[in-house]
């Protein structure tokens, strides 16, 4: 399975911090890509949430993925407004608890336990790409 | 009592979950979550802060106020960083009311006393003397380690000893979209002579910032 790119969004929709590990369409204006993963995002939990045939009965509506022919987008929120983006080939399954790993295991350790860096702003950390790195270089 | 409380640390560490389970009472997540976390042994964090505490008031040059203030901010600080792990561990165990996403200020006050300080502090907690409108209440701690060793001279007899410990829970609390106002309705620290006072503190529900999208368009 391919990893092709991960992205970090705060509440405020700042990308906290973004990974390319392999993409080869060239991003347009970056400033304008993260509004628009951003807004992606928002969006579709929104609309999974009002059109959930079930209608909420069995818990809260979680999107949490959406597939295409070429590749998979997985999303993870958590109660702080924080939002981890990962992209992957289609042959993917459920990461969600590789996303979570990523954000207990890695971005905790790493940058919220880190007292120099203020929580929730974009930040730049070699340990974290590395860690980030080595924990998606086991798939 | 084992004498530890929880500790952060900042080198990498397999976390370790607590049981996954549908639905687990608030109080026996808490207690697993509390198995779970790294530990410091509680003499020498008390200790710590005592020492922590000493110096901001001799910063301050024994002005009372600010060195409250600073507290109360320190403690701000140090809970905005604390939600991200209490939503971690807790996550598991998503049917437990407060694990995770709260959705009333009682979840909340609910999570804070049942979850939150069994986690981070080892004490039981418990909310009583709600309003009506269910937006105010107190959490009556069963003891405090922050508080352990500590006798106020009379001349800082208004320190806010225990401001930090304000300040994170709504420093905590404001990470997760509830603006809410924290103080200690009952502190034994000062009032030494009154028998079995119990550690208090008032959580009034502000606001809660509801969720808006960032960008104009």
């Amino acid at each position: 399975m391919r990893l092709f790119t991960f992205y970090m969004f705060n509440a405020n929709g700042e990308c906290m911090y973004q990974r390319e590990w392999s993409r080869e369409r060239a991003s347009a204006d970056e400033e304008t890509e993260h509004k628009t993963l951003f807004g992606l995002f928002f969006t579709l939990k929104d609309f999974a949430k009002q059109l959930d045939p079930l209608g909420g009965a069995e818990g809260p509506c979680n999107f949490y993925a959406f597939t295409t022919n070429n590749y998979k987008l997985h999303f993870f929120e958590t109660a702080t407004g924080l939002r981890l983006l990962l992209t992957t080939d289609e042959s993917a399954g459920d990461l969600r608890a590789f996303m979570k790993h990523i954000y207990s295991n890695i971005y905790i350790e790493y940058i919220v336990k880190n007292a120099a860096l203020e929580p929730m702003k974009p930040f730049a950390s070699d340990a974290f790409t590395a860690a980030l790195d080595a924990y998606t270089a086991l798939l | 009592d084992d004498g530890c409380v929880a500790a952060a640390r900042t080198r990498t560490r397999t976390n370790d979950m607590p049981p996954r389970a549908p639905y687990t009472k608030p109080e026996v997540l808490g207690a697993a979550c509390w198995q779970t976390m790294d530990k410091v042994n509680a003499e020498l964090f008390a200790l710590t802060h005592g020492a922590l505490v000493r110096q901001i008031v001799k910063d301050c040059e024994d002005d009372i106020d600010a060195a409250n203030a600073k507290l109360d901010a320190m403690g701000y600080s140090m809970g905005t960083r604390m939600i991200e792990e209490y939503l971690s561990r807790t996550l598991t165990s998503s049917a437990t009311p407060g694990a995770g996403k709260c959705g009333t200020f009682e979840e909340a006050a609910e999570a804070v006393a049942k979850i939150g300080l069994r986690m981070f502090l080892n004490v039981g907690a418990r909310c009583v003397d709600w309003d009506e409108e269910r937006t105010k209440c107190t959490i009556e701690m069963d003891g405090n380690p922050l508080a352990m060793f500590v006798e106020l001279p009379e001349k800082y007899g208004n320190l806010g000893y225990c401001n930090a410990l304000c300040g994170a829970i709504r420093g905590a609390l404001e990470m997760v979209r509830f603006r809410v106002t924290c103080t200690m309705a009952s502190d034994p620290l000062k009032t030494p002579h009154v028998p079995d006072a119990l550690f208090a503190i008032r959580m009034e529900l502000v606001e809660i910032v509801p969720e808006e999208y960032p960008f104009d368009e």
